[in-house]
């Protein structure tokens, strides 16, 4: 971790589900199953992608990239890869079979491999062929676009989970062990180090990112502070009973950061959020830490979690009471995004 | 520029060799990795131009059930309602899922899948009794022919079952699931006594 954000980082992502998308009407298709707008979206860019479930809460998130006018490519979350695609062509064959667009699940054929890190586009020059450009302007965040890998096909994303400059390379599976020890090999000089799901976990908390903790069916995408992402020029599945009124109360779990005041204490996911002085009953629960890590890079524990009314409440201090194992730790409320928030690096 | 080498799903799994009970040969497994695969969706009310179009450029008629239709090195496999897999061997597999892609892209979206599968050519005279332990299909020569293909699953692995004549399927498995998958093909064979072909 400490590589990554010092250097440069490399993951295995070939987990993550591959889905593409085409067709005449794909992106309408797109438009009706996320939250977000993807007709807009230009070829060779890519946009994070939030899906509703019918009764409004957050099913999943991901990224989709436009390979062609015609043709996109949706990556979803390793757990939901299944899941993600019996969705959408639930969507298709029930809900709109009239509309002209094909999904195929593409997740065997490719390998991927996410490389982050300041240094990231310097290893990407030795890795892919000299005759594409990857500089900031031929790849700008956010882009997408097809390249060669010692002449063989490979696609190439400029995406960060972890908020660091970083790119997804994805290479015919076959080639996978191949790629993996060329980019071990070109990252050599800059101490490039390989790191796995755990660190890239740890990373997304520093960053405030919500993730299969955070998502968890409980959850709508203005508790989770992702309101906006919510198209409101256009209908898609879960827009209309997100809007129930229960679900639009001001006492609603809410999406924030959580530090300890004693830095040196430990958090623990799943402790309940209680009034520093409340006595420990349900009828005073707050809200709950839904992910922790402890920052190498802030030299403390960092939590994620919901709690009502949390983003007007930062600052304040309430306690993270988790009695199953004996934890009673003050926390102060505070902004989810612990590390860079001006988002600096992701810009290299 | 970087040089890849190519690596086969079951490298470190499979060696060539005679294994199981000793004396016999119930089974050959042979792993191809030479095969280009390209998935085939028909797009919305272009299927006369699609079948057309597969006729004109690769002299196949197009299969509307589960069955497999060959020419020279080139194979239409119906998969699904409008859905089909296509591949090739030898010179046709190079470069397959893009020219698939060049003459019938208008009608049908067209994917590469030829890193996404492990395929495995199993034949000999205890192979039924083998896929028997595993496959939930009838493979009964009176309900499987050459040419019939399934789309099923063994030990709950996604698996492509294809008759390519009497004595030969062809198996095809998701790549991730390789290890697995030959796990349960060997353990099933080792009674028989089975034989590992180098590809």
């Amino acid at each position: 971790m400490r590589a990554t954000r010092g250097s440069v980082g490399v993951c295995d992502v070939s987990t993550f589900g591959k889905i593409e998308i085409e067709g005449a009407d794909a992106a309408v298709f797109l438009d009706r199953v996320c939250a977000n707008t993807f007709s807009t979206l230009s070829v060779g860019k890519a946009r994070y992608a939030l899906l509703l479930r019918e009764d409004g809460f957050v099913m999943d998130d991901g990224t989709v990239a436009r390979l062609a006018p015609e043709r996109f490519v949706m990556m979803s979350t390793t757990a939901n890869a299944v899941r993600t695609m019996q969705h959408l062509e639930f969507c298709h064959q029930v809900l709109w079979p009239t509309l002209d667009v094909q999904l195929v699940s593409v997740s065997e054929q490719w390998a991927q491999f996410a490389i982050a890190g300041a240094r990231a586009r310097d290893v990407l020059r030795k890795v892919i062929d000299e005759k594409f450009d990857v500089g900031d302007k031929a790849v700008p965040h956010l882009g997408a676009r097809e390249v060669t890998v010692g002449g063989v096909g490979a696609r190439l994303y400029r995406l960060s989970f972890s908020g660091e400059l970083a790119y997804e390379l994805a290479i015919p599976a076959r080639y996978g062990d191949a790629l993996i020890r060329a980019i071990m090999a070109a990252g050599d000089e800059f101490g490039i180090a390989p790191y796995g799901t755990e660190a890239l976990g740890v990373m997304r908390i520093e960053k405030g990112h919500v993730s299969g903790n955070e998502i968890n069916g409980q959850l709508t995408a203005r508790d989770l502070g992702l309101g906006r992402m919510v198209s409101g020029k256009k209908d898609c599945i879960g827009r209309v009973m997100a809007q129930r009124p229960a679900l639009l109360t001001d006492d609603r779990p809410a999406f924030v950061g959580f530090r300890p005041t004693d830095r040196k204490a430990r958090l623990r996911a799943g402790a309940h959020f209680l009034a520093v002085d409340a006595s420990n009953t349900i009828e005073n629960d707050q809200g709950y830490m839904t992910s922790v890590a402890f920052s190498a890079m802030l030299g403390h524990w960092i939590g994620l979690g919901v709690i009502a009314r949390g983003p007007q409440r930062i600052g304040e201090r309430v306690r993270a009471y988790d009695p199953v194992r004996s934890g009673d730790v003050e926390v102060e409320i505070c902004n989810p995004v612990f590390f860079d928030p001006e988002g600096a690096r992701l810009h290299g | 520029m970087v040089s890849l080498a190519e690596r086969s799903p079951l490298t470190g799994i499979a060696v060539p060799g005679h294994y199981g009970r000793a004396g016999a040969t119930g089974v050959v497994i042979e792993e191809r990795t030479d095969l280009a695969f390209a998935s085939t969706i028909c797009k919305r009310e272009k299927h006369f131009a699609l079948f057309n179009a597969i006729n004109t450029s690769f002299g196949i008629a197009l299969p509307d059930g589960p069955r497999r239709v060959t020419r020279g090195h080139v194979t239409f496999a119906g998969t699904g309602p409008d859905q089909w897999i296509a591949s090739a061997d030898g010179p046709d597999a190079a470069g397959f899922a893009a020219r698939v892609r060049a003459r019938i892209g208008p009608f049908a979206a067209v994917s590469d899948q030829s890193d996404a599968r492990l395929v495995l050519r199993v034949s000999g005279p205890r192979v039924r009794e083998v896929l028997a332990k595993g496959v939930p299909v009838d493979l009964h020569p009176k309900a499987f022919k050459p040419g019939d293909i399934a789309c099923t699953v063994v030990g709950y692995i996604n698996t492509q079952i294809d008759m390519l004549d009497d004595v030969t399927y062809q198996l095809a498995a998701p790549r991730s699931m390789a290890g697995s998958f030959w796990s349960w093909l060997t353990a099933s064979a080792a009674e028989f006594g089975y034989e590992v072909r180098g590809s």
